[in-house]
């Protein structure tokens, strides 16, 4: 899942930042609504995490102008406006979700992780596929019973798909979703990772369309 | 509680009441002397007739009442009373209507005859006129000397005493019919007199914090409401002022508290939760404490903002040199302006001296030049300026502004307002001019803030050049 946080405050970037990146999301960064603007419109993200009093275009003006633009991915608001005004002011702009500073960072990527899962249709809860038992929730994977443990990096790939299942996920949409600004393009660290996952939870969950990308069979 | 229309009505009826009051017992009293002297000439004609009816012979005096209607006079219940004396108390004659009563030995002259009343001994009230007179004498001679006599003739008071308790009676139910009248005039006229004050009462009565910006239609009403609602006009926009400063202030406040407090709970909460490299590390440590000591220094500013407000300071007073202490002042700043291309065109005469707190006119001026060299546009000047002038010592700061708009101006001492309602510049809370406005007040002078065309703003510091005995 990738994920485009906007945020003034350099320490506040770097520990969120941080934090969603252990929790198993690629996260891109803009210091301010201007380069979060060029961010949103050149890249496809699943959630947005806006700072609402921003340099150069505050959040609610930014958030005003992906939405006419018809950009539809879900926005999580942070601010230290914490009046029912504001809310519903932010609310009423287009946002899916307000989070008050000071906040928990465990709040923060939950919050970011149902918006996620909304931007797929909801599908959460456990879920069986084969022999492979996952909690998306409780980011746990059971094979044949046993735990496996994933690296952040193969959880994300694993989410992904399974969000998608029964879709045929390109290539380069996993590198948008699940990799952020630092991968370098035409690297091959979706196929590394692809093999990676498959060697932890057996080959017959992810396949391979040819020329066409993964795809994660619904049973 | 106290109702001024409870009290006007009450006030008025009281005054009404003694009015009637006052006025029925004139009244009375005029009509009671009236019917009294009324009575008094009859009894008058009475006492005439009667002494007419008295004669002397010989030294003997008696009385004929041939020819006269006396059955008053002789009926023991009689309306009519006489009794004749002689000069030394000899009764010579008394009707039977005056029973045994004793009359008081008053009397008058024919010209002005003693008016009396008595009481007889079967109750009933006489209204007496009594006379000392000379009797006509028989035609005798040699002519015997003349021999005085003296007359009470008197009439019944029951006619003159039912006439008055019926007067009175009848002046005592026109007052109560007046009065209740005048209470329904009075009822109605306070209250449509103060139906405008009442109006007014409900809707002052209607605003709170979240209706300030309620402003009451002078044109319905009365001259005397009308200062009293232009004041209050007055008030509601300062109050509306007032709550909105507050409210930004309260804002951001928030916004400076919660961000830093929000960076360093975030801290805590990754560096607990997500293992870090050595690097990750340093830069949390650093990062909580490059937040740490913006929290200490926003602390000790609203600290001293607060102390300002509330005349905590000491004030230690000495003679201070304003070009030395712009010199002090600006020093800090000097780099920062190097760095900016910001040129200081200084022109302060070495005469000019102020008496003050040298530490607080430090501040002062030290937030005045950070101000200057902050926000002025790079490569511009600052001109400043030192005068003596009738509202004491002025020094102006003058630079370019880019961003600032005239309607800026009333919000530039406000703690925490800052142009950019991003508050993206973290180096500063948007106290300095405020605690700058703050100390001036504390020393006596003030800080005011002006456009001076093409683009410039000039801040200017009057001070006192002597302290004042009040300060």
């Amino acid at each position: 899942m990738r994920v485009l946080l906007v945020e003034d405050s350099k320490i506040l970037l770097r520990t969120v930042r941080r934090a969603l990146r252990h929790a198993g999301f690629a996260v891109d960064t803009a210091a301010d609504g201007e380069e979060g603007l060029v961010a949103a419109e050149a890249n496809d993200y699943d959630v947005f995490v806006l700072d609402i009093m921003l340099p150069k275009l505050d959040g609610l003006s930014l958030l005003r102008q992906l939405r006419a633009a018809g950009n539809t991915t879900h926005v999580l608001l942070l601010t230290a406006r914490d009046t029912v005004a504001d809310r519903v002011q932010g609310l009423r702009q287009g946002a899916d979700d307000y989070l008050v500073k000071p906040f928990a960072l465990a709040e923060l990527i939950e919050r970011v992780r149902v918006l996620c899962r909304r931007a797929y249709g909801n599908k959460s809860g456990p879920l069986c596929i084969g022999s492979l038992e996952l909690d998306l929730s409780a980011r746990r994977l059971r094979r044949d019973g046993a735990e496996v443990d994933l690296t952040a990096r193969e959880w994300r790939l694993l989410e992904y798909l399974v969000l998608r299942r029964g879709e045929v996920v390109p290539r380069s949409e996993i590198e948008a979703h699940i990799y952020d600004e630092l991968v370098e393009p035409m690297s091959n660290v979706v196929d590394t990772a692809v093999y990676n996952l498959r060697r932890k939870i057996g080959a017959n969950f992810i396949h391979t369309r040819r020329g066409l990308g993964y795809v994660v069979e619904v049973q | 509680m106290k109702s001024l229309r409870g009290q006007l009505t009450l006030r008025l009826l009281v005054g009404g009441a003694l009015l009637l009051v006052a006025v029925g017992g004139l009244l009375q009293w005029q009509m009671r002397r009236a019917l009294t002297a009324e009575f008094d000439v009859s009894l008058v004609a009475m006492l005439n007739t009667m002494t007419m009816m008295v004669e002397q012979k010989r030294g003997h005096i008696s009385i004929d009442f041939t020819g006269a209607n006396v059955s008053q006079l002789e009926e023991a219940d009689g309306t009519e009373v006489l009794l004749l004396r002689s000069v030394d108390g000899e009764e010579i004659a008394r009707s039977q209507s005056l029973g045994t009563a004793r009359l008081p030995l008053q009397v008058g002259s024919m010209a002005a005859p003693k008016f009396l009343d008595a009481q007889l001994s079967d109750g009933r009230v006489v209204r007496c006129a009594g006379v000392r007179f000379t009797p006509e004498y028989e035609d005798e001679t040699p002519r015997p000397p003349q021999v005085d006599a003296v007359l009470f003739v008197g009439l019944s008071r029951a006619p003159l005493d039912h006439a008055l308790t019926s007067l009175w009676a009848i002046l005592f139910l026109v007052g109560i019919g007046t009065l209740g009248v005048l209470s329904g005039f009075i009822y109605w006229g306070v209250r449509a007199g103060l139906a405008p004050l009442d109006r007014l009462g409900g809707n002052v009565a209607t605003v709170d914090a979240g209706s300030l910006a309620t402003r009451f239609q002078l044109s319905s009403l009365p001259a005397e409401l009308q200062p009293i609602v232009v004041r209050l006009n007055e008030l509601l926009a300062r109050l509306e002022s007032a709550f909105a400063r507050q409210r930004r202030f309260t804002a951001t406040a928030a916004h400076e508290l919660r961000t830093p407090l929000t960076e360093l709970r975030a801290l805590a909460e990754v560096n607990l939760t997500t293992p870090g490299n050595a690097t990750e590390s340093e830069q949390s440590w650093s990062d909580a404490l490059e937040t740490t000591l913006r929290m200490e220094s926003l602390a000790l500013r609203l600290l001293d903002l607060t102390r300002a407000e509330d005349g905590a300071h000491v004030l230690q007073y000495s003679t201070v040199s304003l070009a030395q202490a712009f010199a002090a002042a600006w020093r800090p700043w000097s780099r920062r302006a190097a760095e900016r291309q910001i040129e200081p065109q200084v022109t302060l005469p070495s005469d000019l001296s102020v008496e003050a707190d040298p530490t607080l006119l430090a501040v002062v001026l030290g937030n005045l030049c950070g101000n200057a060299v902050e926000h002025s546009p790079r490569g511009s000047a600052v001109t400043v300026q030192g005068n003596r002038t009738t509202e004491g010592i002025s020094l102006r700061l003058e630079n370019r502004t880019d961003d600032l708009t005239e309607t800026d101006l009333p919000h530039l001492f406000e703690p925490f307002w800052r142009k950019d309602t991003a508050r993206s510049d973290r180096r500063h809370h948007g106290l300095g001019l405020a605690l700058a406005a703050e100390f001036a007040a504390l020393l006596g002078g003030k800080i005011r803030a002006q456009f001076g065309g093409n683009g410039m703003v000039a801040f200017t510091l009057w001070l006192p050049e002597k302290i004042q005995p009040s300060n």
